[in-house]
């Protein structure tokens, strides 16, 4: 039983993984949180099914395009709410991503309503047994996926300057700048990407969750505790916190109650924050006065 | 003596930020310390006030172990401090900053300060009048019930000093008391400096890039570069000391560079 | 100062003139209620968020505490309303205060997700934890009999409502006030004037959890019927809203926030989805349109009009 546990979180907490990577990709160069990231991948996944379903396009065409919606919808946020906060109280954000996060939510509830709808899986479904393991086949396009677009961002980050800037914190922008880079336009792409990623994780995740406005709610609140077990500005530590979260959230269920699997997560999120504000893989630093 | 540092060190990650310093501060003086950017200035005043905890090294208030103190602890000890770039409540009136000040000395209670209680009014009316009268030492009466973010820089680091000494320190840090300010300003600044001194009583230990005032109004002047002790000295003995020409010559060549 | 006490009184003249006015109409005393239930949670968030300066997400999570614990001593220890509503208060500050200890390491946006996950954990903890709370079936709770009407509980309610204003007034005036305020302008200065930090943090957190459990003790008494649905993270945001509406570290701010964010509902709620895309956009544009919230409109003008006064006399 353990081992079908751990294959079923590894899957999870890939994708958990994902979303705590946009999440991190705009905390690093912009020092923002964004609160309204599970609920724009909502967005997103309510968008690719509305391809699926009314242009009745193919799943990976609809994949692919409401991706590219993902990439502009970011950038759009980015652009007309964050822009203007950019210098504004830490509190001031905070406050305006939560804002979004209600309009985003209220909106989908307007258009889709609320009735929960079944999403359709990526492959048609098949499994494999190894070792009384059973795998399914949509598991492994996960495991694909996520590995395909870590491997992607290792390169992206490594190889190109724009990449360079976006994986350089926030501190570092002023380098940025020097180094002949529109920051602006960094903040905005770090938008657009981090959209894409929560808008995989969304449309990978809607076939367990099903397809609601408060579909992200729980994955959200996972991909911060991904991302915060991490320390919040390392991608491995992100990738790492992901599957974490995923393995240990399928632990509870299966063997304490899989009602409070959330409430285990919400109080290892605060113990972390308490214990560790750095994150596992963080390190000490020194408030400079 | 007042207040004493053996062999401080401190560190961030790779950079050794003070390197074994040795500091001694007598009572009733103003002693400047003086350097390049970077030099580690800031960085001792934070370990004095508790911000940070050395590495390796003592340092004494009046005979005490300082280091055992929490940072809140401080002000109450007797040592009190301005910061470098002004960290004033920049929302709240020059009042009540200065009244801030006076945080650790106001005992009456949670419960006592929710009902309003006599003993509350009275304390707090007590502790107004000692604030109008750091104002009114400081000329700055008419601004008391304005917010200090709206009020220019000089102004601000005036208030700066008045929170710093309102609850009437035995020590009082200055980081750079008269940085940004012009001519005037400095001027008046310094001749406030020496009253704190001789009419308060207050021991003072300044970092200054200043350099005229530095030597019109310092008794004992310390080096540093890179962490370390250069020299240390009265006014004289400083100006003539080789090593300190040399770093200051080697800044203002860097100056000159750049 | 004196424009607030003002204010204040004008609004506690209508409150108390209020069921007069509506003719006693059940649903009106009971909209009222619900607005000054928020508005005690309202001035307690804006206490530590607005005035303090530490966010807090999950404070829906208090109000259920607040009302849950009424809630459990009335109905399995048979405790009297006078007990009761105090040690809602006390209870619900202890665990403010337990909540107020990761504040003290943690800023900004990780005290953000902390109070979060606290928000998020104490409904579903309510909903499993069936034998105390009742779980999805939820408790009902009756009124005190010294005030068993819906009028006699609203008065009831607004007097309290009115005392806690007072107190919450004063606290912010004193040292204790001052030296919240200045935790939030700045840590670094706070500490170096002697304020303990952390151990200020720790009780802004347990005074407005003390205030907003005597507030969810209202709730449950005034309403009737609790369950976990009832303070979900909505609850929370709502209640951000009104704060950052209203006006942020201001008192009749909140008062105000409350009132239209109670209001609203009442008659969005018919159309799934409106009340919080309503709400959202109503925090938004206020931070970027109006950082200080609605009563700066208020408060400058009056000003405005103070300063043109004196220059008329200085000139007469
Ligand atoms: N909290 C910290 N973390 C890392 N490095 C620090 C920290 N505080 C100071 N430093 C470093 O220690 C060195 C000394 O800094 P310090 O502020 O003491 O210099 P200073 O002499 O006050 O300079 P200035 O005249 O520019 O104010 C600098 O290199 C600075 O970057
Ligand atoms: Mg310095």
């Amino acid at each position: 039983m353990a081992g079908q546990i751990i294959i079923g979180g590894l899957a999870a907490g890939s994708l958990y993984a994902l979303a705590a990577l946009g999440l991190i990709l705009i905390f690093k160069t912009s020092d923002i949180v964004n609160f309204a990231q599970g609920e724009m991948a909502m967005l997103i996944t309510f968008i690719s099914f509305t391809f699926l379903t009314v242009t009745k396009l193919p799943y990976f065409v609809s994949f692919l395009l409401s991706l590219v919606i993902a990439f502009i919808f970011g950038m759009a946020v980015e652009r007309i709410f964050m822009r203007p906060v950019q210098k504004a109280p830490i509190l001031n954000q905070i406050i305006l991503t939560f804002g979004l996060y209600m309009v985003f939510r209220g909106v989908a509830g307007i258009i889709w309503g609320y009735t929960p709808v079944g999403f359709p899986e990526a492959l048609p479904n098949k499994h494999f047994n190894y070792v009384g393991i059973t795998i399914t086949i949509n598991q492994i396009f996960i495991f694909v996926v996520t590995t395909i677009l870590m491997l992607g961002f290792y390169l992206f980050f490594k190889h190109t300057k724009i990449g360079l800037a976006m994986r350089a914190s926030s501190q570092n922008i002023a380098t940025a700048k020097l180094m002949g880079i529109g920051v602006s336009s960094v903040f905005t792409r770090t938008w657009g990407i981090s959209a894409i990623l929560g808008g995989i994780a969304g449309i990978l995740i809607a076939p367990v969750t099903f397809l609601d406005p408060n579909m992200m709610g729980e994955v959200g609140i996972k991909a911060f505790a991904a991302a915060i077990l991490g320390g919040f500005t390392s991608l491995p530590g992100a990738i790492v916190g992901g599957l974490l979260i995923g393995v240990f959230e399928g632990l509870i269920a299966g063997y304490v109650s899989s009602e409070l699997k959330s409430v285990f997560v919400f109080a290892l999120i605060i113990l972390v924050l308490y214990v560790k504000p750095t994150g596992i893989l963080g390190e000490k630093i020194t408030k400079k006065v | 003596m007042l207040l004493e540092l053996k062999k401080v060190t401190v560190s961030f990650g790779g950079l050794t930020a003070v390197n074994n310093l040795d500091l001694q501060v007598d009572e009733g003086m103003i002693f400047a310390i003086i350097g390049p950017n970077g030099a580690g200035k800031t960085t001792i005043l934070n370990c004095i006030s508790r911000f940070y905890t050395p590495c390796s090294g003592q340092i004494s208030f009046k005979g005490e172990n300082l280091l055992t103190k929490k940072t809140h602890k401080v002000l109450a000890s007797g040592i009190s401090r301005s910061f470098q770039n002004v960290e004033l409540f920049s929302k709240m009136t020059v009042l009540d900053n200065l009244l801030v000040g006076l945080h650790p000395s106001l005992k009456s209670s949670l419960l006592s300060n929710a009902f309003k209680t006599k003993k509350n009014k009275q304390e707090e009316e007590a502790a107004k009048e000692i604030a109008f009268e750091i104002l009114e030492l400081f000329d700055l009466k008419h601004h008391a019930n304005e917010e200090v973010r709206n009020l220019p820089f000089g102004i601000q680091k005036m208030i700066d000093i008045g929170r710093a000494i309102i609850s009437k320190p035995k020590l009082l840090l200055l980081d750079e008391p008269v940085a940004g300010m012009n001519i005037e300003e400095t001027k008046k600044n310094a001749e406030l400096i020496t009253r704190l001194r001789d009419e308060f009583g207050i021991t003072i230990l300044m970092i200054e890039h200043d350099m005229s005032l530095v030597m019109n109004i310092s008794d004992r002047i310390a080096v540093m570069d890179f962490g370390k002790k250069i020299a240390e000295g009265t006014v004289t003995e400083v100006q003539n000391n080789p090593k300190v020409i040399e770093a200051y010559l080697g800044e203002v060549q860097e100056d000159v560079g750049t | 100062m004196k424009i607030k006490r003002l204010q204040i009184l004008f609004i506690s003249i209508l409150l108390l003139g209020y069921p007069l006015l509506v003719g006693f109409s059940s649903y009106f005393i009971y909209v009222a209620g619900l607005f000054i239930i928020y508005a005690i949670m309202a001035m307690s968030l804006n206490l530590l968020t607005g005035f303090g300066g530490q966010i807090s997400i999950g404070h829906a999570a208090f109000l259920a505490i607040g009302a849950y614990t009424t809630a459990i001593l009335t109905l399995k220890l048979g405790l009297p309303f006078w007990l009761n509503l105090p040690l809602s208060g006390v209870i619900t500050a202890i665990v403010g205060f337990l909540i107020g200890l990761p504040a003290v390491r943690l800023s900004g946006h990780f005290l953000a997700i902390a109070t979060l996950a606290f928000g998020l954990a104490i409904p579903e903890i309510m909903l499993k934890w069936e034998g105390l709370t009742g779980g999805f079936a939820g408790l009902f709770i009756e009124k005190p009999s010294l005030f068993s009407s819906d009028t006699s509980f609203y008065y009831f309610t607004t007097v309290i409502a009115l005392i806690i204003t007072w107190l919450i007034l004063n606290l912010l005036k004193g040292n204790f006030g001052r030296a919240f305020v200045a935790i939030r302008e700045s840590e670094i200065a706070a500490e170096a004037m002697g304020v303990n930090v952390s151990l200020y943090k720790t009780l802004m957190f347990s005074i407005s959890a003390f205030f907003t459990g005597i507030a969810g003790s209202l709730y449950a008494y005034f309403v009737g019927f609790i369950s976990p649905h009832d303070f979900n993270m909505n609850i929370s945001l709502i209640v951000l809203a009104m704060i950052v509406l209203g006006g942020l570290a201001s008192i009749t701010g909140s008062i105000l926030g409350a009132f239209i964010l109670t209001i609203i509902p009442q008659v969005a709620d018919r159309f799934p989805g409106f009340t919080i895309t309503i709400t959202g956009a109503a925090l938004i544009l206020t931070i970027l349109f109006l950082p200080n919230g609605l009563i700066s409109l208020f408060n400058y003008k009056w000003k405005r009009k103070k300063t043109e006064n004196k220059q008329l006399s200085l000139e007469g």
